[in-house]
């Protein structure tokens, strides 16, 4: 099946249809213009045109939003749900999944949503106007977070990264390019569509663009990321396209990088207490493993279990890997469901477990998903390639084994009980954790918060200052 | 050219089909005038010898076997399901390697092989060269191993008499068909050999040259000179993909350093600081001794064509006789080389660029010569499957088909020769469009191509991957 996305440049759709990308192996084909021929309308030009943006009060930018989330209906919305059907076929979710995905989009935007979103992230008042602060040397500042020119390179695993982008970039007052994914072309299209049907000529419609090119186009990028067309280039995930935007990374271009991590879990001694907790636990963490078919970097692979590692230590690990296999299967299929297809490459490591390893245990390998219990205190080799339902658990004494198991590539790590968290988070911030959450809720992001050890959205905004210092008060020169 | 089998001692189908390591023997004329029925009944009586007699004897058989539901095989499309994927070659623990384990990594082994290695004490060995090296003193098991480029080494188990089919496999490799110019070559086991790549270590290459020196060359160590004279060390590869790995694991998986390795370190610095010299020696040596002789030259592509360029800088040119045979197996595998390398090959040679080779470090006797109409046909010992790539169906072995190769070489005897690659290629098994050349039987045509990662695995056992790895080993090691 064959789809079209339109280039979408500030409001501009341009419907041509010069180039195709995908289609092979069975993958979805789709036809776009050639962003080459449209090089020279895609930086923002002249940069001082964000000011249009500037002007519109915090408040307005809340209606417009609102608004645009009210008609992000999955219902009504033709472009949506050509994105659901594109993004079904793509994702490797199921459609179950999508739809839900889908269907709640709109609700990011909603006024409350975005008003903590930008408060908590930034600061209203450092968004709308000049903040004043009186400093000891006599000087008085002023300080306004305001908006940039950017690329945000999307990830495509899921359509919250598009839809967060949009929000993003109106409360930052911001001119963004989106460089879309393959794995979803369409999602950041449909809600620019949205935008140009609701209101043509509203700045925020007028600064987002919209653009497919395939990652490391040099006579792209080449063109784009220079200091004099963008400030940053806004990065989420893949550590191909990472590695890659990383050459064009120079004075007067700033890199906000959402790398890709990966996540995992630790459960203590208190929850094989008996049975029935063991199975309140189990439920519990089967959400962190099998939401949204563990595709997310929040997602838990790898489970630390406290269970112990003598003959009845694992004896417990075993039966708690059964309870959670369960569990991961009973959750409903608007969460989860069997993955369309375990990834080749898992399926025959999982085989190779199967028929060759005195060292682990596996519940299930088929389209359903697995767990894998090791039946000593290593983590499978291939725990970064785990997904699609399939987690590793790895019995342990000593709280020492998984906090150090923990690095830099570690995003989130859900903890129970949260006593526990409490104890060991701060080792764990040590090593290298960037998020931690209570055991079951590692992929209810606080999206308020603050993201994978760093705080993107205040780094999406040029932050300045307005020193003024009366002569009076403030000595010219000091005095040695 | 219809070619009608007549052998001047047939052998009967009936016997190959029971001893079917046999098959090596022919000649490249009766190794492709099988008619597709006798092929048939032959690859199918051999296929069942060999299930019946190592299902039993080696243990990943038997449970492989199991976890797909064979029983017994019953046509040559049963045996698709007993391909073994490039995992179950490195599914023992990373863990018994750093920790140098390697009576546990023993007992892994000895679920691929028939031969009984119950009786070998590795306690001793703190190296992976050292378990080879016992391995080889001790037993008739004549281990290859993989460059590792992901991180992992494979461990396929060849054994002493796979060293004749492979010396056999390398005599036959340069032999044509019928009435082409080269049916009745000569100066194999006569001539000498110029090899580019290490002359020891248990990677392909080395334990090629090792059986051809034995089986062909009568021992004599002087009619083989190759570019570097040492050992490419399974440690130092080993060493090269764990630094991957551990990065990924955190402070636990931080690389625990053998002592004894650690002692190897001058050794290896050593080696390396030498290798300008080696490599200048050669050149010496082909530019005296062999300057204007007819030789066999032997090598896969990358390392033939770095080594032409380094000759070329010396002013090294049209080395060898015209009419000196060359065993180039194909492809860039990864690396990207310059457009024109065939003719600086043939500058720095004086060797007309061959037709390459095709074949799999893991099949015993695998590697085929393009024919001359620029087809790798099938040797008549491996029974070739193409499988879907998503689904892991077996497509008909009828007609045309593209998908992942596979194959189960029925002259391995020790162990499993069933394998599934990572190789995208299009088999043409159709009776009606007989390849021109005159070859009877499958052929592959058209390019063949990696799948990547993630759609079905990509450490392909190659040799071209390991000079970059070991490079960041030795950087590594002589930085702690």
């Amino acid at each position: 099946m064959s789809y079209h996305i339109p280039l979408i440049i500030r409001g501009r759709v341009i419907e041509d249809r010069d180039l195709e990308f995908g289609g092979r192996r069975g993958g979805v084909a789709f036809t776009t213009a050639d962003v080459r021929k449209h090089l020279a309308g895609l930086p923002l030009s002249p940069p001082s045109r964000l000011a249009e943006l500037h002007s519109i009060p915090f408040e307005q930018i809340l209606d417009y939003l609102d608004d645009l989330g009210r008609r992000l209906d999955l219902d009504n919305n033709r472009y949506l749900q050509e994105a659901f059907e594109l993004s079904s076929q793509t994702s490797g979710l199921s459609r179950e999944v999508m739809r839900h995905f889908y269907s709640t989009i709109g609700s990011l935007y909603r006024r409350e949503a975005v008003r903590e979103h930008a408060e908590n992230t930034i600061g209203v008042r450092y968004l709308d106007g000049w903040v004043e602060r009186r400093m000891a040397s006599g000087c008085v500042a002023h300080i306004r977070a305001f908006g940039v020119r950017a690329v945000h390179v999307l990830a495509g695993n899921v359509p919250v990264p598009s839809a967060m982008g949009v929000i993003r970039n109106a409360i930052t007052r911001s001119d963004a390019i989106f460089k879309t994914p393959s794995n979803d072309p369409i999602t950041a299209a449909a809600i620019a569509r949205t935008m140009i049907d609701m209101a043509p000529d509203h700045p925020i419609t007028r600064h987002l663009s919209v653009a497919y090119w395939k990652g490391g186009d040099a006579e792209v990028e080449q063109a784009l990321y220079r200091p004099d067309h963008i400030d940053k280039i806004v990065a989420w995930g893949g550590s191909a396209s990472m590695t890659h935007i990383t050459k064009y990374i120079q004075p007067g271009i700033d890199l906000v990088a959402m790398d890709p991590k990966l996540s995992s879990s630790i459960i203590g001694r208190d929850a094989f207490a008996d049975e029935a907790t063991m199975k309140a636990v189990a439920a519990r963490l089967a959400i962190d493993v099998g939401y949204l078919n563990q595709q997310a970097c929040a997602s838990a692979r790898v489970v630390y279990v406290q269970t112990g590692t003598d003959s009845e230590g694992i004896a417990r690990a075993n039966r708690f890997g059964r309870l959670l296999f369960d569990a991961v299967l009973a959750l409903p299929p608007h969460a989860s469901g069997p993955a369309s297809r375990l990834s080749p490459q898992l399926a025959e490591e999982l085989q190779s477990l199967r028929v060759m390893s005195e060292d682990h245990k596996v519940f299930g390998g088929g389209r359903e998903g697995a767990i894998i219990v090791s039946q000593n205190e290593e983590p499978v080799d291939f725990a970064a390639s785990l997904t699609d339902r399939v987690a590793n658990l790895v019995p342990f004494s000593d709280m020492q084994t998984p906090i150090r198991s923990v690095n830099s590539y570690t995003q989130t790590i859900g903890v129970y009980p949260d006593a526990l968290k409490e104890q060991i988070r701060d080792q764990l911030v040590f090593n290298g954790a960037q998020r931690l959450t209570s055991l079951g809720y590692m992929l209810k992001a606080a999206m308020a918060g603050p993201h994978d050890g760093i705080e993107p959205v205040r780094r999406m905004c040029k932050w300045i200052i307005d020193e003024s210092n009366d002569p009076a008060r403030v000595p010219l020169l000091s005095v040695a | 050219m219809q070619t009608v089998r007549n052998l001047a001692d047939p052998e009967p189908a009936a016997a190959l089909s029971r001893h079917p390591e046999r098959l090596v023997d022919l000649s490249t004329t009766e190794k492709f005038s099988f008619s597709p029925a006798d092929l048939h009944d032959l690859q199918l009586g051999a296929l069942k010898m060999r299930f019946e007699t190592l299902a039993d004897e080696v243990p990943v058989l038997g449970r492989f076997a199991q976890d797909q539901g064979l029983k017994e095989i019953r046509s040559l499309e049963d045996g698709a399901l007993l391909l073994l994927p490039h995992t179950i070659y490195k599914s023992y623990p990373l863990a018994a390697v750093e920790n140098g384990d390697f009576d546990r990594m023993t007992r892994w082994l000895a679920t691929l092989t028939a031969i009984d290695v119950s009786g070998v004490d590795a306690s001793a060995c703190v190296s992976i060269d050292d378990w080879i090296d016992l391995l080889d003193d001790r037993t008739s098991l004549r281990l290859r191993h993989s460059s590792g480029t992901t991180g992992k080494l494979s461990f396929i188990p060849g054994s002493v008499r796979e060293t004749h089919t492979a010396a056999m496999g390398f005599k036959r490799f340069f032999q044509g068909f019928g009435d082409e110019p080269d049916a009745s070559v000569t100066g194999v086991g006569e001539l000498p050999i110029i090899g580019f790549g290490h002359r020891r270590g248990a990677m392909a290459f080395a334990r090629m040259l090792d059986s051809v020196q034995h089986h062909l060359y009568r021992d004599d160590r002087s009619m083989i000179v190759t570019t570097h004279p040492g050992r490419l060390s399974a440690d130092m590869l080993s060493l090269g993909g764990r630094l991957q790995s551990a990065e990924a694991r955190g402070e636990l998986g931080k690389l625990k350093l053998s002592p004894e390795l650690l002692a190897r370190r001058e050794e290896f610095m050593k080696e390396r600081a030498e290798q300008p010299a080696q490599l200048q020696e050669f050149f010496r040596l082909i530019a005296t001794r062999f300057k204007g002789r007819r030789v066999i030259l032997n090598g896969v592509v990358p390392p033939v064509v770095d080594t032409a360029i380094a000759a070329a800088a010396q002013g090294l040119r049209n080395v060898f006789a015209t009419d000196s045979l060359m065993f180039l197996a194909g492809g860039a595998k990864g690396r990207k080389l310059p457009e024109d390398y065939p003719a600086i090959v043939e500058r720095f040679t004086g060797v007309r660029y061959p037709r390459t080779g095709f074949g799999m470090s893991e099949a015993a006797s695998g590697i085929t010569r393009m024919c001359p109409a620029g087809r790798y046909h099938i040797l008549p010992n491996i029974i070739p499957y193409v499988i879907h790539p998503q689904s892991g169906a077996v497509l008909p072995r009828t007609g045309v088909q593209t998908g992942r190769f596979g194959f189960i070489d029925i002259a391995a005897e020790l162990r499993w020769g069933g394998f599934l690659s990572g190789d995208e290629i299009t088999l043409n098994q159709s009776e009606s469009s007989a390849c021109t050349c005159g070859r009877l039987g499958a052929f592959i045509e058209g390019e063949i191509r990696r799948y990547s990662e993630t759609e079905g695995g990509d450490d392909k056992i190659t040799c071209a991957g390991a000079p970059a790895v070991h490079d960041n080993a030795l950087q590594f090691l002589s930085s702690v």
